[in-house]
């Protein structure tokens, strides 16, 4: 099967839509309920996304465009987040 | 006349302090970066004839309550705590340009059975972005009222008021509230999904892009560029606080030397004209001609803060601070810090993680707060020379900039450690709005540094005073007897106990009126430098007098001495307050005592490195 499409993965500003959250690869999903944490933040099914920058030197965190708001998240969180392209 | 609990609540930054000020006539800090507000705070607003206690509480997420800021508004809102009442009304305070997120958590608070208005706060913007939005339908959608406001512009107070008062008739008593449960994961979803619902029905967007913010951020946030502007603006602020106050102060200084002078002639001889003259003048007055330094260093903090550039310098420190086992939001108290330590540990609390709030908190005292700016002036004024490198940087103030640079490098190599051996734990998350960028309000800033000011006023009027009075007693008496050669202050009590202290302090190259003066740096930082004035002035005769304390510095002290004690004060013993403050925050005495030894030891490990080295070169 192929592995979904994360935020992290999407070239800078392409216009995107969130298809899942899904934690179960992150190290401390149960600890930090990083789901939770992710929707309460406004990352959520059907959300428009959009990689708008990334931090000097590491290229983590990243700032991405959440509808209207702009958000500082670290690579490994954006990786729960699954998006598909808008073509 | 009964009184009537009413709370604010919503996200961060959606302008809740803002509308609080308004309702209230309130000063409270206003600044665009979510987790301004970190504690809990009242206000009186009377409507009617019925006295209203607002409360201002942090702004939240959800009601988990994961960091300690956060928990102070759900222990308000849930009635956790034992002895303070829970509110009769809410008020929800909700950003017109990002709905979905705060519609939600009005839904989560308003399961809770609390009577509630929602203000929705940022119309000016909401319109400005083109959003257009059927508040009629969506309050009968949500079945709450709902006001549109604009905080700043005092917009909207009225109805507001107004719904207040019919809902103090219509629910005169306390809520019985329904048991709070967390939501889970599915249920947030749901929450979205009918939010959604809603929006659709009653909001119309225009694709909207705020082109000011973009374009800032393409420079601000570029991967060089980004980095080259953080340095810059903090490498200005410094050169700023050194050159352009020099003119200003140097008027003060010359009125208060005046002031002394003609006294000393005007004034009968006797115990209390030297009172007046050395204890409280020279040494409060050496403290006071520092006000216009310190503002300038607060103008720069309260610009960077109410523009919304905070949170960027947050954000493009994260990697930096990930490497210490920190994130970046813990940069915004230590940048807090600059100004006086004691916000940048309240500050503190937006860190969610109990380890990583710990590690904050003990290094943020290492950051160089305002009130080491006049002993590091002083001193930079006395020991180095004031010519420029490079033809346009002023020496004095590269030397300025190194010194903030060696306490940031501290914090930061302090942190390393605490993190690595006392306070082990997994990286934390860094998960932050970054708001648009905005005019600086004039109003704000002029409201934080009058606020400063008085704080600053207030401080060489009552603490540095106080000290000060009790130096110059203890420095001017017992009076020596006849047949005692030297000084008069060296007989005193402050010169016993100087020379006693003085063998411990000599290998790093203090003398003991510099003892002497350290003591009262402990209640006051800036106090050492009212200390040196006081000590000098006692012991001098009337031509060391008319000289300024930066000439008698330069002339009493080598070289190797006055960069010794400027280390110093890069990691001095904080002031009495900040351990106090650590002590509440931390509700425990062994973290201030761990952090005035480290500190304590760290400062004389580096004055006594440095005394030397500069020795050996000499
Ligand atoms: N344009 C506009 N700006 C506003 C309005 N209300 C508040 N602001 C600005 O928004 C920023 C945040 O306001 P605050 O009152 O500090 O927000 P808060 O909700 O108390 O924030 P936290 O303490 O972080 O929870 C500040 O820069 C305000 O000047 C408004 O109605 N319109």
């Amino acid at each position: 099967m192929q592995t979904p499409l994360t935020l992290d993965q999407i070239p800078k500003n392409k216009k995107a839509f969130i298809t899942a959250i899904d934690d179960r690869s992150h190290p401390h999903a149960e600890l930090s309920n990083i789901e939770k944490r992710l929707l309460e933040m406004g990352f959520v099914e059907g959300a428009p996304v959009m990689l708008l920058h990334e931090a000097p030197f590491s290229k983590d965190p990243l700032i991405v465009r959440l509808r209207n708001n702009r958000i500082a998240i670290r690579r490994s969180e954006a990786k729960c987040i699954q998006v598909q392209l808008q073509l | 006349m009964s009184t009537y609990q009413v709370a604010l609540i919503g996200n961060p930054n959606c302008g809740k302090t803002a509308l609080f000020n308004a309702l209230t006539g309130s000063r409270h800090k206003v600044a665009n970066y979510p987790g301004v507000t970190v504690e809990k705070r009242q206000g009186m607003l009377a409507i009617n004839d019925t006295n209203i206690h607002l409360l201002d509480l942090p702004g939240i997420y959800s009601l988990r309550g994961i960091s300690p800021d956060e928990l102070v508004a759900r222990q308000a809102l849930l009635g956790e705590l034992a002895n303070e009442p829970i509110p009769n009304l809410i008020i929800f305070v909700a950003d017109a340009t990002n709905l979905a997120l705060n519609l939600r958590l009005a839904i989560e608070v308003k399961a809770l059975g609390y009577p509630m208005v929602i203000a929705l706060n940022m119309m000016d913007v909401a319109k400005e972005q083109g959003v257009e939005i059927d508040i009629q339908q969506l309050s009968q959608l949500l079945n709450v009222p709902i006001i549109a406001t604009v905080a700043v512009k005092k917009q909207g107070l009225n109805e507001l008021r107004q719904q207040i008062a019919t809902h103090i008739e219509a629910h005169p008593h306390k809520p019985s509230l329904n048991a709070w449960q967390e939501p889970s994961a599915e249920d947030l979803r749901q929450t979205y999904a009918i939010v959604d619902l809603m929006l659709n029905k009653t909001v119309t967007e225009k694709p909207w892009r705020h082109h000011l913010t973009e374009k800032l951020d393409r420079i601000l946030l570029h991967p060089i560029w980004g980095m080259l502007c953080l340095l810059a603006i903090l490498f200005c602020m410094f050169q700023a606080v050194f050159s352009w106050a020099v003119v200003i102060q140097n008027l003060m200084q010359t009125g208060i030397d005046a002031t002394i002078q003609w006294l000393h002639h005007t004034l009968p001889d006797g115990p209390l004209t030297n009172l007046i003259c050395d204890g409280v003048l020279a040494g409060v007055g050496s403290v006071v001609v520092f006000l216009p330094q310190i503002l300038i260093l607060f103008l720069f903090i309260l610009v960077l803060e109410d523009s919304g550039y905070m949170a960027r310098a947050a954000f493009l420190m994260d990697r930096l601070m990930s490497k210490i086992g920190l994130n970046g939001k813990a940069f915004i108290p230590m940048l807090s810090a600059y100004a006086c330590a004691i916000p940048g540990i309240m500050a503190a609390r937006t860190i969610e993680n109990l380890k990583d709030r710990m590690v904050t908190i003990m290094i943020t005292p290492l950051t160089t707060c305002s009130a080491r700016l006049p002993v590091y002036t002083l001193l930079i004024a006395a020991f180095i020379p004031s010519k420029d490198v490079l033809g346009f940087i002023n020496l004095q103030g590269l030397v300025m900039f190194l010194l903030y640079l060696a306490g940031i490098s501290a914090a930061l190599t302090m942190g390393f450690i605490f993190k690595k051996f006392l306070f082990k734990g997994r990286a934390p998350l860094m998960l932050m709005e970054m708001p648009i960028y905005r005019l600086p309000s004039l109003h704000n800033i002029l409201v934080g540094l009058g606020e400063r000011a008085k704080i600053f006023l207030m401080r060489a009027g009552t603490i540095i005073l106080s000290v000060m009075i009790l130096l110059w007693f203890l420095s001017s008496y017992p009076t020596p007897p006849a047949s005692w050669h030297g000084a008069a202050v060296a007989y005193s009590f402050a010169g016993r106990i100087g020379q006693f202290l003085e063998p411990f302090f000599a290998p790093i190259g203090f003398n003991w009126q510099m003892v002497v003066a350290l003591i009262p740096g402990l209640a006051a930082r800036e106090a050492a430098i009212a200390g040196l004035g006081t000590v000098y002035a006692v012991s001098g005769n009337e031509d060391t007098i008319a000289q300024s304390l930066i000439q008698t510095l330069h002339h009493e002290w080598g070289l190797a001495t006055g960069l010794a004690i400027l280390a110093w004060y890069v990691f001095a013993p904080q002031c009495i307050s900040t351990l106090a403050v650590t002590k509440r925050e931390t509700n425990s005495w062994l973290w201030p005592t761990v952090m005035f030894v480290y500190m304590f030891s760290l400062a004389y490990l580096a004055a006594f490195i440095v005394f030397h080295i500069t020795n050996y070169f000499l």
